[in-house]
């Protein structure tokens, strides 16, 4: 029972032309069009309402960067270290290391090289650092940066290498005099300051040779430890004849630290779980309450395209497209503000939280890597915040009483 | 098959009977504890122009929302288009809406971040028309209701009046078999109020079957048949 | 779509994925300072902690294989080092077991 509708072009119902037909996918191209216009023109809403999220996924990537970027710096200094790590067992806890055992360990076939090493903590004025005390006369590393020159051995100017975070604490320059808390009566020269691109563990380190070290400690018979620089592919060897020949020497291969450092690494728990849940179920509630659950005119917006002529897919696919734009714009703007953050601001307040013994503003570069991996994590989980802030809500009221919802 | 209602039909010699377009039985809705609309029967022939009167807080919205099927009843059939709207699949329901039904709310109920000629085709978006034709067939009709020059504004740019026209400009953009109309002249200026009774009397002239709720005497002079809500019942007059 | 507004948010969205894959495509760091340092050094540090301040373990696990605040001051107590692996990261004890050899 229709009237009859004759072709007349003043009838605006009637094509312009037959070359205006719809195609099959047109009324998708609507709909993304639809989408985008609606987030064009509520561009406020939408980042107000992402506020939560976007702030959920900054705090995200920057501990992921972070955590990433200590354990790549980690990683490295298992392979730039020793190729097997000796220490002496003492009640079962790592002890002083005998000087008389060094020789025997360096005559083990497959040891290329043996470092003794003195690695302690000293106070300087209220701080606290890590004094390495390596033998500098078998060492040198012209491409090591740092401002000034490497220490070399020097019985009447003790000389020692400083970190930067250390010099930044104590207002330390290049050519200054240092002296540490155990033995006031030593003078040392700070020949030279790492700089912040160094390792993360050089900020507060102190290294100096190993015999200044030595009087630094008062212990002219012993070292803490022992690195072993083997044949390529003689390490596992060379640690079975050391385990069998020295009953107290304990062995760790740079495989066996590498395997516990990932180990280590890759197990999140506690604190971190605890902030991504949290930033999770905070930014799903913001995102609902903001855009949809409270946000009547909405509402009456989904209600109205029913009444005109929507059907529910219809709506939920325009809901869908607007939400997967907000979702990359969100994980491109997190990802904008983490990098910012992180080298900028030296992930200040975040880092302290991942790093021990940093200040709450750290000086000092942080390890951050941010890897492929970050954005499309970030991704995901904007589109489960915004499609779970969303989908329902939008699906409750497009299937609810149209005139309920027009009111 | 083609139906034409006849131009007149206050004469019921000259009415030939038809098959219902809108048929109501035994249909009850309860609304707010305090209120319930019961009708009996309510038929309305394609063609016919239906008044229903009342007063405030009647049942006449309440009344037209069923009909049109963005509100269901507690209890009773209602049939459009010859089809119980029970039946209706929601896809076939949104279909019926696209291309048969013409709605104007009682409250105009523009979508605020969009222009108006985005309003008035709104419609037309899941059809696949394009952005240029919708265009173009917004621009045609808001040039009936002279707001060609309103075309791109926000409607609460737009006075009562304007939006009211916009209103109706977007029930008619699809040429619909029914035209639902919610009191289309409260509350809007006498040339506004001519300007709806000329293209609700030019719609019926084509066809389109005029079902208003109003209390203007201009519209309930105009209709064939006359309907009366009183305390939730509906009834001839 | 003839919204000009549209199409500028259509634009930004692209240039700024493009922008989000090309930092991502960029080539990875050759060796740097930090390998430089470690390799001259032997090795210094592996845990999250930037000095020693509670033990050596929460910085070095692989020289100080345990936390000694598990044996003092009185031992067998569960460890109460804040800087035990910092607070995101668990080192256990540096078993051979636990690196399943």
């Amino acid at each position: 029972m229709t009237k009859s509708t004759p072709a007349d072009h003043s009838n605006p119902t009637t094509p312009s032309s037959p070359g205006d037909k719809p195609g099959p996918w047109s009324r998708h191209f609507n709909l993304i069009c639809a989408a985008i216009e609606n987030l064009t023109r509520n561009v406020l809403v939408y980042l107000i309402a992402s506020v939560a999220l976007i702030t959920g996924l900054t705090l995200l990537l920057t501990t992921v960067a972070v955590s990433e970027g200590l354990k790549t710096q980690a990683l490295r200094a298992v392979r730039s270290g020793a190729d097997i790590y000796c220490t002496w067992d003492y009640f079962g806890r790592p002890g002083p290391f005998p000087r008389s055992e060094i020789e025997t360990l360096s005559s083990i076939e497959g040891v290329t090289r043996t470092i003794p090493r003195i690695i302690g903590r000293t106070q300087v004025a209220d701080e606290l650092a890590i004094v390495v005390g390596i033998p500098l006369h078998a060492l040198s590393d012209e491409k090591l940066q740092l401002s000034g020159t490497l220490p070399v051995p020097n019985p009447d100017r003790p000389q020692v290498l400083i970190g930067y975070e250390l010099a930044r604490y104590l207002n330390l320059n290049v050519g200054d005099r240092l002296t540490l808390q155990n033995v006031s009566s030593i003078v040392f020269q700070v020949t030279g300051i790492t700089k912040t691109t160094s390792s993360l563990w050089s900020a507060k380190a102190i290294v100096c040779d190993i015999n200044e070290a030595v009087i630094l400690f008062d212990e002219p018979n012993h070292v803490s430890d022992i690195c072993l620089y083997t044949l390529t592919g003689a390490e596992r060897r060379t640690q079975e004849i050391v385990q069998r020949t020295h009953e107290r020497v304990k062995a760790q291969t740079q495989e066996q630290v590498r395997n516990y450092v990932t180990l280590g690494m890759t197990l999140r728990e506690g604190v971190f779980s605890g902030f991504f849940i949290l930033a999770l179920v905070l930014a799903i509630g913001s995102f609902s309450v903001i855009t949809y659950h409270g946000f009547a005119p909405r509402r009456r917006e989904i209600a109205l395209l029913k009444a005109e002529g929507w059907n529910t897919t219809e709506i939920i696919e325009m809901i869908v497209v607007e939400n997967t734009f907000v979702s990359f714009l969100s994980t491109a703007l997190s990802l904008i503000l983490a990098i910012i953050w992180v080298r900028i601001f030296r992930a200040a307040m975040i880092a302290p939280v991942l790093i021990a013994e940093l200040p709450l503003f750290p000086e000092m570069d942080i390890p951050a890597i941010f890897t492929p991996l970050c954005p499309v994590l970030a991704t995901l989980f904007s589109l489960v915040v915004t499609m779970s802030g969303s989908i329902y809500t939008t699906w409750r009221t497009a299937t609810s009483p149209v005139a309920a919802a027009l009111q | 098959m083609t139906t034409r209602a006849p131009l007149s039909s206050h004469n019921s010699s000259i009415v030939q009977p038809l098959p219902s377009l809108v048929r109501l039985t035994q249909v009850e809705k309860h609304y707010r504890h305090h209120f319930s609309l019961q009708i009996d029967e309510l038929d309305i022939a394609p063609g016919a122009w239906v008044a229903i009167h009342g007063k405030s807080g009647a049942g006449k919205s309440t009344l037209l929302h069923l009909i049109s099927g963005i509100d269901y009843p507690d209890s009773g059939n209602v049939t459009l288009f010859g089809k119980n709207l029970t039946t209706y699949s929601e896809a076939a329901l949104a279909q019926l809406r696209r291309n048969q039904l013409g709605i104007l709310y009682q409250r105009y109920f523009f979508i605020p971040h969009l222009p108006v000629w985005q309003n008035i085709t709104s419609k037309l978006v899941p059809e696949g028309i394009s952005t240029v034709e919708r265009r173009r067939r917004a621009k045609l009709i808001l040039e009936e209701f002279q707001l060609t020059e309103m075309m791109d504004r926000a409607p609460q740019h737009l006075s009562g009046g304007e939006q009211q026209r916009a209103a109706l400009a977007r029930a008619l953009i699809n040429d619909p078999d029914l035209l639902i109309v919610d009191e289309p002249t409260s509350h809007v200026d006498d040339e506004t109020q001519s300007c709806i009774l000329r293209h609700l009397q030019k719609r019926q002239s084509s066809g389109t079957t005029i079902l208003v709720a109003t209390h203007d005497p201009n519209l309930l002079r105009h209709a064939d048949t006359l309907y009366e809500i009183d305390n939730g019942n509906l009834r001839a007059s | 779509m003839n919204n000009p507004r549209a199409c500028w948010f259509i634009l930004f969205t692209f240039v700024l994925l493009m922008a989000t894959a090309g930092y991502f495509s960029l080539p990875s760091e050759e060796e740097t300072p930090i390998d430089f340092f470690q390799h001259w050094t032997g090795g210094i540090g592996l845990a999250p902690s930037v000095s020693p301040a509670w033990t050596f373990f929460s910085m070095t696990p692989n020289i100080e294989v345990f936390c000694e605040n598990e044996l003092w001051p009185i031992p067998g107590l569960p460890c109460y080092n804040p800087n035990h692996g910092a607070l995101v990261v668990e080192l256990p004890p540096f078993e051979r077991a636990a690196i399943g050899e």
